[in-house]
């Protein structure tokens, strides 16, 4: 009865501010934009036939394949190579942390003064007598929205890994040494092993925050930035403008259904390894 | 012992929660009642009729209790002339019937009285202005008693352009300078310099001079011209949101003062009448500007005045045959009306739209059971862009709370009529059409099959002004090229905002008929401008070189301003008027917005014979740009009203209120705004400095001929274009045309850029 109590309030929570508008959006995703006209599975067609969304759902797809195994892998490197510094460890982690203390705006700030056309980058090019890249108008704005989110949630993943870390006995290491094993040896055989549990929180919660570098690119480009940085979020913040609740609600069920699906993949996955 | 302790808290707990439950109950219920019976009592406006060919300039409550104004009053002498001659009416029915009761001396009618006060005596002053004979002005002061005896003194060049006269004879009046300052009533003589430097406006109330300026109000005894401490409490009603008082007008003032018989003061503003006891702790707001003619944007009070509870706002109407004409509204207290009007009507708008809020204005005085809410999304104070707009908006509509009348000013009309959202307006257009007549071709542009979800109620004319053997070169971009290679053709601005003017006569080209954009079209254009600006640039003048840096500097501000006074149509051509007249200028493009514009080009047109103009054309042609388009949501919860709105707007009446920007669609208004002269003959005159010379330029305006009138109808009959005024596509490729024409970026590069981001917008 008292976890149930304790549970509840959250619970509500997520009734109140999650669940029940869901299930709006599921019912707004068979009616027409205005007024409550059934449609059936036209939205679905309808969304899943629009040019727009299969390029925006390709490019966020390629972004997350992208950036989160390089952010976990990297986030990983970073906190092993911490762990073992006897000196500055502290001080390092504070400015590992900084990027995710900045606001969007500010980040956005420094895109504009480097990857402007005539910003600090193609000035630096110029000097050494290379060509001008168009970082916000050609393909590079891709890369450059990567290296954005990787700048911005190395610092977090890499404290998540770090408290895995410290919840591996030193004992093992120590019984593994007097056996002989090198440190490559403990790192596969015992460091991995143990840091599971922390890799399933440590993707989930890398895979939502891949929705989030929307916001730098919607503030530096606008509605319509270059068509490799056009993300979901672009497309659905646009049809909100252009009243088509209808093909909001399809495409979010959609991408709900997406993000579930993987998310319980990887539950699995990590289950059976456990 | 501990449990039974326990179980004692708990129930004390609980009979506490339950008495703060029982306690709310008839709380609620009270207020239920209040809420659930109608407040009753509010101030109901009335326009009350001022004497006929009369300017009127004040007004005041005598210490008899009757009311007097003083004006201008206009006869025509047998020999054809104007005589002007300065009077002052008596009324004593609460402003119904005006009977003349003095006039000022003869001497003064060769003069031109700058300003105009009066005093509860019936007397009053005035600063008369006088050509000496060798093209300056004297300025003197008149002071006169209630029979109209006169006597004048001279300000010794000093000049002053506001007086107002307190309850205790003080004269106070506004000096070149930002000066509040004290006179002599008797003698004229300047007595003392009250505020030095800060004062925007002087008014009196009570016994007091009040010196408003740049958020402060400064209070000084009228008669000694003491210094009175400040009123906080009325300081911060009065500057409260960030409120500024500006004068922009001779005739008329942002704020006016008066005080009641009981020396309470009240103010007017746009907002409404508002009442404050000096020092006292409140400001309340007793007339709701909103409710009534105060919230016309045309709508400026020139002066005020109370008596027994009902308040007179004299304002300048409209320009008349011989002068401004006035209007006078009075606001009387009516117990039995109810203190909110019981209806609402929701009205948006992306920008503020001044045919939108005299309509509002005007409607809600015809219909005062009907509170006209007009909410703007973009006011340009908060930073908000337009597609920030359009989604507060859409989740307005989401919730159910959406607008009843929508006007769509750049909006997309084709995405919100196939959502559903617009009702059909079918109905109204073919009432009109078979009452007084419709321009069809543009009134229901936005026709389609099924229905029609948007009439336009005014439009403008894209044109070129010039010597009309250069039009020819202006049907395409090469020949405007060669054009702004020359001297005096185009001016700086024109090419500052090309891409803007040309848009709407070329973007409606670029749409292919699969709804995507045609790139060779959008490259003609884009290509177009550069060459056009690089050929000006190379040629122009300091003076260009100057405006084009601070178009450059202050890039979409500095261009959104220009805009904005033609209702985002493009530049006016009637700007152009004074430089066609002075021969300074060639050629210039731009929109036929009115008939202000078209009587500038004509009249210049009568000085030089060099001033001719014709419809724009380039990659379309007969086009017109749609000023105000207006919806009707579907989902209004008062579609009645909401349409009666509307049609209110397209009535003669409404189409007829606005007289600077726009052309009516209806048939009727169009032909009486063709005809009807808004100014009589010569009486208007523009001046500016001729920057080349530093000289004085003038352009006198006379009205079209029948001839001039009936060339602008013809034109007008033949329009058949609605330009592309998507906000979105224009925004885009605004953005990369300016890029494009500084420099920044190639030509290919912009329309590559604009490709992409439009086939998006397109694909979504």
């Amino acid at each position: 009865m008292a976890g149930v109590c304790f549970l509840l309030p959250g619970l509500l929570g997520v009734l109140v501010f999650t669940l029940i508008p869901f299930v709006e959006v599921v019912r707004r995703s068979f009616q027409s934009a205005v007024g409550n006209q059934w449609v059936g599975p036209d939205n679905y067609r309808t969304v899943l036939s629009n040019t727009a969304f299969r390029m925006a759902a390709g490019n966020t797809l390629r972004f997350t394949v992208i950036c989160i195994p390089l952010l976990v892998a990297l986030s990983l490197l970073l906190a092993v190579v911490l762990q073992k510094l006897k000196f500055l460890k502290n001080t390092l982690k504070s400015i590992f942390l900084v990027p995710v203390a900045v606001p969007a705006a500010s980040v956005v700030l420094v895109w504009k003064i480097l990857f402007h056309s005539n910003g600090l980058i193609n000035g630096a090019l110029t000097a050494l007598g290379r060509e001008r890249i168009g970082w916000m108008t050609t393909g590079a704005s891709f890369w450059v929205l990567v290296l954005s989110y990787l700048w911005k949630n190395l610092g977090y993943d890499m404290i998540l890994w770090m408290a895995g870390l410290a919840g591996i006995p030193k004992e093992i290491y120590e019984a593994a040494r007097v056996d002989g094993a090198g440190e490559w040896k403990c790192f596969t055989r015992i460091t991995m092993p143990n840091l599971l549990p922390s890799l399933y929180t440590i993707s989930v919660l890398s895979f939502l925050n891949s929705f989030k570098v929307f916001r730098e690119a919607w503030l530096v480009a606008g509605d319509y930035p270059q068509q490799d940085m056009y993300l979901l979020q672009h497309l659905y913040n646009n049809w909100f403008r252009e009243l088509s609740f209808d093909k909001i609600s399809a495409a979010a069920v959609m991408t709900a259904a997406v993000v579930l699906v993987l998310i319980v993949l990887l539950q699995r996955a990590w289950d059976k390894e456990g | 012992m501990g449990n039974d302790r326990k179980t004692w808290r708990r129930k004390i707990a609980a009979l506490l929660a339950a008495s703060l439950c029982a306690g709310a109950l008839p709380a609620a219920g009270a207020a239920a009642e209040e809420d659930g019976g109608m407040a009753m009592g509010r101030y109901v406006e009335t326009e009350l009729a001022l004497p006929e060919n009369a300017t009127i300039r004040d007004i005041v409550r005598r210490d008899d209790g009757t009311l007097r104004i003083i004006g201008s009053f206009y006869e025509e002498e047998e020999s054809g002339e104007v005589r002007e001659s300065y009077r002052m009416w008596d009324n004593s029915d609460c402003g119904d019937t005006w009977e003349e009761t003095a006039v000022l001396p003869e001497e003064y009618e060769n003069g031109y009285f700058m300003t105009l006060a009066l005093a509860r005596d019936g007397g009053g002053a005035g600063v008369l202005m006088e050509d000496d004979g060798s093209g300056d002005y004297d300025y003197s002061l008149v002071t006169f008693d209630a029979q109209g005896n006169a006597q004048e003194a001279d300000l010794d060049g000093e000049m002053i352009t506001q007086l107002t006269i307190a309850d205790n004879g003080g004269l106070v009046g506004w000096a070149s300078g930002s000066r509040a300052v004290l006179l002599d009533l008797s003698d004229g003589v300047q007595l003392q310099t009250l505020t030095d430097g800060d004062a925007r406006i002087v008014a009196s109330a009570g016994g007091e001079a009040l010196a408003l300026g740049n958020g402060t109000l400064q209070r000084y005894d009228a008669a000694t011209g003491e210094p009175i401490a400040r009123d906080e409490v009325l300081e911060e009603a009065l500057f409260a949101d960030g409120a500024s008082y500006e004068v922009t007008t001779g005739s008329s003032y942002p704020i006016v003062f008066a005080s009641d018989e009981e020396g309470r003061l009240f103010y007017c503003t746009s907002k409404g009448i508002y009442s404050h006891v000096m020092e006292g702790g409140v400001v309340e707001q007793v007339v709701n500007g909103d409710l009534s003619t105060l919230a016309d944007p045309s709508v400026q009070p020139a002066a005020m005045e109370t008596k027994d509870q009902s308040f007179y706002v004299l304002y300048p109407r409209e320009s008349g045959a011989y002068g401004s004409l006035y209007g006078l509204l009075r606001f009387d207290y009516n117990p039995d009306m109810a203190a909110a009007p019981e209806k609402e009507i929701t009205v948006y708008s992306l920008k503020e739209n001044a045919d939108v809020q005299q309509a509002a204005a005007q409607y809600q005085k015809l219909h005062p059971d009907t509170y006209v809410n007009y909410q703007i999304g973009m006011t340009g104070t908060d930073g908000v862009t337009v597609s920030d707009a359009l989604r507060t908006l859409n989740t307005d509509i989401l919730a159910g709370n959406g607008p009843d009348v929508l006007v769509l000013d750049g909006m997309n009309i084709e995405t919100y009529a196939q959502k559903g959202l617009l009702a059909d307006l079918s109905g109204i257009a073919d009432e009109l059409g078979s009452g007084d007549g419709l321009v069809d071709a543009v009134a229901c542009a936005y026709r389609t099959e099924e229905l029609l979800p948007a009439i336009v109620t005014k439009f403008s004319i894209p044109a070129v002004a010039g010597e009309a053997e250069l039009f020819g070169q202006t049907k395409d971009f090469a020949g405007l090229a060669g054009l702004a290679a020359q001297t005096g053709t185009f001016t700086a601005s024109d090419i500052a905002m090309l891409p803007e003017i040309l848009y709407p006569i070329c973007a409606g080209s670029w749409k292919k008929e699969d709804g995507t954009i045609s790139q060779e079209g959008l490259m003609e254009y884009m290509e177009g401008l550069r060459k056009i600006t690089d050929a000006f640039k190379e040629n122009m003048s300091e003076d260009d070189q100057e405006f084009y840096d601070l178009a450059a500097e202050y890039g979409d501000a500095f261009l959104e301003e220009i805009m904005a006074a033609t209702g985002g149509s493009g530049m006016s051509l009637g700007v152009y008027g004074m430089d066609f007249a002075a021969e300074n200028l060639r050629l210039a493009l731009g929109v036929i917005n009115g008939m202000y514009t078209w009587s500038d080009l004509t009249s210049a047109n009568r000085v030089t014979g060099k001033c001719q103009a014709e419809p724009a054309g380039l990659q379309q042609e007969q086009v017109f740009v749609p000023v105000s388009v207006v919806g009707v949501t579907s989902a209004s919860k008062t579609p009645e009203e909401a349409l009666e709105f509307v049609r209110y707007m397209l009535s003669q009446d409404g189409q007829l209120a606005d007289t600077r920007n726009g052309f009516p669609v209806n048939r009727a208004a169009l032909e009486r705004r063709l005809q009807e002269p808004l100014f009589k003959d010569g009486e208007l005159s523009s001046y500016s400095e001729d920057k080349r010379t530093g000289e004085t330029m003038e352009l006198t305006c006379y009205w079209p001929t029948q001839e001039e009138q009936d060339l602008l109808a013809g034109w007008i009959e033949e329009l058949s274009v609605c330009a592309d005024m998507d906000e979105v596509q224009r925004s885009v490729v605004l953005e990369q045309a300016h890029q494009c024409v500084n420099g920044n970026i190639s030509a290919e590069e912009a329309v590559n850029t604009i490709m992409q981001k439009i086939n998006l917008y397109l694909a979504e």
